[in-house]
Parts: C-alpha cells; structure tokens; sequence
C-alpha cells in the first residue's frame, strides 16, 4: 500500500476534474485523509487493477463510512463500481458494521444507477458554508481563468458591498479594458458602471448560487445606470463559479 | 484536548483530534484559536489550511474551520461568534494570504452561528450521500425511544389509547422490519410480520425524515399518494397509517429535544 499514494492521488484528480470544492489530493495529503485515517485499516482500502493499471479504488472505515471512492470513466466505470461496492459491502459486514454511506458528485448518472441496483437510497449531505475573505484576489484569480474572454467588455466597473464586517473591503473596482484587467479596492477609483448589494447577496452571485440578473431585477442589487446591466450581467458571468461543487467524505476531517 | 473531548464524546478521543490536527500536512498552531474565562479554557476553534478546488481549474489559499467548541456552561454568551470572529479581525488570515474560509455544518447550525457571526452563505454543492443500513439495530434503538415516549407522555397516551396497527416496512436502503402498535405500546420487530395490517415501501430516508418531522404532514400524504411510499397491503388503512405516523413523530421530536 505504501507507495501507491501518488498512483492513487493522481486517478482522484483525474476522476473528479471536472468538479470543484474539495482538495486536491497529493501523496501528502492523501495519506492523511485516508491512509492513516485512525479508523481505517489497512484492509479496508481496496484498489481495483485492470492489468498493471489503477482503475479504481475505496477507503472504507471501521464503521461502516466509505471515506472516499473512485472509478476511472476511461474504463468500465458499471464494473469497476460494482467491485467496489460489492467488496465494500462484504468488508463492512465482516467487521460487524451496521451501515454503509459514501459522498458522490448528484450529476454522476453512474453512481445513481449502480448505487440503486445496490439497495442504497439518497440523502442530502452536510452543507459547505463559505465566506470570501479577499474580495480582489478572488475576482483577479477568476478574471485570470476567463482572461480569453475579456476582449467582449470593454468596462470601469465598481463593486460596492454592504453590510460587511469592518475588515472588508467595502469597495471593489474592476478595469476591463483591451483584453486585459486590473482589480483595486481604493477607495477614490471613478468607475462608469457600480454594482451596490448586501455582502451574502454578491458572494451568493459569485458562487452561482444566486442570479446575478434576478437579483438586479428584484432590485435587491442595485445598478447605476440602469441600462448597464448587461454590462454587469456579462463580468458576473467572468467571475461566477460554474462547476459543480463535490465533497469527499475523506475531507471532512 | 479536554474540552473538545466533553463536547464530542466517544468521536473526538485524543487519537482522533492528534490525527486531524497535529499530523496533517497542513496543521498551523498558530490557527488554532482559544477562549479563556478565569484561567480556564472554555472555548476553542481549529482553522486548518487547504489549497481548495473553487473551480475545474482554479484552486486557491483557503482554510477551513473545524471543531467550534465552546464548553456547556458557558453557551449562549457569545463565545462561539467571538471565536469564530478573532482570526479574521487580528488578520492573521490575510498575512498567511488566505482568500476564503469554508466549513462544513447542518443548516440548523449555520442559521444560528455561521451566517448571523460572520456571513457565511451556502456554496454550490452538488454532493449526494448514498446511504444503506445492513443491520436494524440502529432502527430498533430509534423504536424503543419512541416507545418510552410514549409510556411517558399523558399527551402521546391519550392518543394511542385502543389504537392498534401491525406494520411491517420493506423499505430500499434498510433490511425490512416490522413495527407493532398495541396495548399502548410500540414493539420493533426485525425482520418479516406475520399477517400484518400495512405493508409499506418505499425509500427508507424519506419515510425516516417523515417519522423525524423532517419531512412536513403534507409532504407525507403526498408522499403516500404519488408512491414514493407505496402500501403495498391495506391501503384502507391509509388514515390510520398516518395519524401512527404523526404520533411516532411527536414521540421523536420529544426524544430529539
């Protein structure tokens, strides 16, 4: 087992790409959140080989908790999640453990269907809370992903955010301008489009939680001048967070 | 260590927080915040350091808080909002370049701290937990305490008087078990009844949130209704059926507070 960590690190990466809100694993961290997880045992961790390569794998507790899993869709991901939860199954009723759940990402067809022929049911997991710190960086490191797609705006935007704890930055000016940006929170920037709304409001438009547009037009953001909303439709799209979000038991801690 | 342990009885043993906490990657001693009330400890927060995944591609310096704990005696003062507020007003977030916090909680707890202290909001998550039980013992416990809700209340006792129901549930993520009401009182059952009154199936979460008080008296008959619980014998039973299943929910809301 020692020594796999980065093999397996490596197919949790691949497997979950497509998807946000977890760490990334490295060897480093993976041994910690699982390998040396006080309540699992070295026998509870099953890795699935097709010939000499990692297809698959699962980190069951003592128990009954499957702390992580995962397939590689580059295979017979049916089978390879079968195994696992066959196996799981069998190693969680050996040890005398009473139940069986794992997190999986809800847009994963796959999990749903084999996990239904297994006799699993659904239940709604505990709820990520989150909370920016650093309103520039964030927008910036966002702005950076999208930067292909500042060319369309051509913009002095100024993000006013109320109702914030006094450490905030209370105002967020964003330069968009001949496909580049720039993001300061000083405090004596003109800007010709500002964007005013409660702090829980902006952050939720940012995580994609809550529309940007919808907002605007229940008028809980408000908007000068008015007719910029499009505007502001267009950079919220640029900063918005868009993938689904998925956590791994084994992050939980 | 103490403290942590009273409040997480039997999940935060000392093997267990050195683990979390002092073997990680990531552990930064100076993250872990204290409150002290006349030289002794009656408060702590843990923030752990993560590089955490905001996007497909993107991952940013974040931290996320773990283990809020303030001490029995001392709730309700405030100490768990100032815990949660003391390392971002002293900036040591911001000198270790932290650009989110994020954390873990049941809504309930959010809506009482979180999001009132420091103005946490939902983030997108699209997580499911796939659960199963394998064993009923989980399920006889949950009986045997609405059981003692009933010998004990006068309220619960009026309701069941001369109410009899022999039930047996055949529900997808639990093996099946039976539930018998008679006599005044509640018996768990594992495995098949003999001629019973009601066959029920269905998902097992969602008739346990129905039996939790989770899931609203509406959504129960809807539930009913539609078949995401079905009854499969006795549908004649239908109205008794259910006011068994708003007592049982009375009784386990009694037991939860």
């Amino acid at each position: 087992m020692e020594g796999d960590e980065l093999e397996l690190s490596q197919l949790f990466n691949a497997a979950y790409q497509n998807y946000a809100g977890f760490v990334p694993r490295s060897p480093d961290y993976w041994r910690w959140s699982c390998l040396n997880r006080p309540n699992v045992d070295r026998k509870g961790i099953l890795v699935v080989l097709c010939g000499a390569k990692t297809v698959g794998y699962a980190v069951v507790g003592k128990k009954g908790n499957i702390w992580e899993l995962c397939y590689n869709p580059e295979y017979d991901g049916k089978i390879i999640l079968s195994t696992i939860l066959t196996w799981s199954l069998n190693y969680i009723q050996d040890i005398g453990g009473e139940i069986a759940l794992f997190n999986a990402p809800t847009k994963d067809r796959l999990f749903r269907e084999v996990c239904s022929e297994f006799g699993f049911v659904e239940k709604p997991p505990p709820h990520i809370f989150l909370n920016i710190l650093d309103f520039p960086e964030f927008i910036s490191e966002l702005l950076n992903l999208n930067c292909r797609k500042l060319e369309s705006i051509d913009e002095e935007f100024s993000i006013n955010v109320t109702g914030s704890p006094s450490f905030y930055e209370k105002k967020i000016n964003v330069k968009i301008k001949n496909g580049t940006f720039s993001v300061n929170s000083k405090n004596n920037c003109d800007s010709r489009v500002t964007v005013e709304g409660d702090v829980r409001l902006i952050v939720s438009c940012l995580l994609g939680t809550q529309g940007i547009l919808r907002a605007i037009f229940f008028q809980k953001i408000k908007v000068k001048p008015f007719w910029k909303c499009y505007s502001i439709s267009k950079l919220f799209s640029l900063i918005k967070i868009n993938d689904p979000w998925f956590s791994p038991g084994s992050d939980y801690g | 260590m103490n403290l942590v342990h009273k409040a997480f009885p039997g999940f935060m043993n000392g093997n267990f927080w050195t683990w979390k906490y002092l073997l990680n990657p990531n552990f930064d001693p100076s993250l872990v915040v204290v409150a002290e009330k006349d030289g002794k400890v009656v408060g702590c927060n843990h923030w752990l350091p993560r590089d955490f995944k905001i996007s497909s591609n993107l991952h940013l310096n974040a931290s996320l808080g773990g283990d809020i704990v303030v001490a029995p005696e001392h709730r309700g003062q405030g100490i768990g909002k100032g815990l949660l507020k003391f390392l971002r007003d002293s900036k040591a977030f911001e000198e270790k370049g932290v650009i989110l916090t994020y954390m873990f909680a049941e809504p309930e707890l959010s809506k009482r701290l979180y999001r009132s202290a420091v103005g946490y909001v939902s983030a997108p998550d699209s997580t499911t937990v796939y659960i199963k039980y394998l064993k009923p013992r989980l399920l006889k416990e949950k009986f045997i305490s609405i059981n003692a809700a009933l010998q004990s209340r006068a309220d619960l006792q009026e309701e069941i008087k001369n109410l009899t129901l022999r039930m047996m549930f055949r529900l997808r993520g639990a093996p099946t078990f039976s539930v018998v009401l008679s006599s005044n009182q509640v018996d768990f059952i594992e495995g098949n009844l003999e001629n019973p009154d009601v066959i029920i199936e269905g998902n097992f979460t969602l008739f346990s949130s129905a039996v939790e008080g989770m899931l609203g008296f509406t959504s129960l008959v809807k539930a009913l209704l539609t078949g995401k619980l079905s009854i499969k014998k006795g549908k004649l039973k239908i109205f008794k059926l259910v006011k068994v299943l708003k007592i049982f929910r009375k009784a386990v809301t009694e037991v939860t507070v």
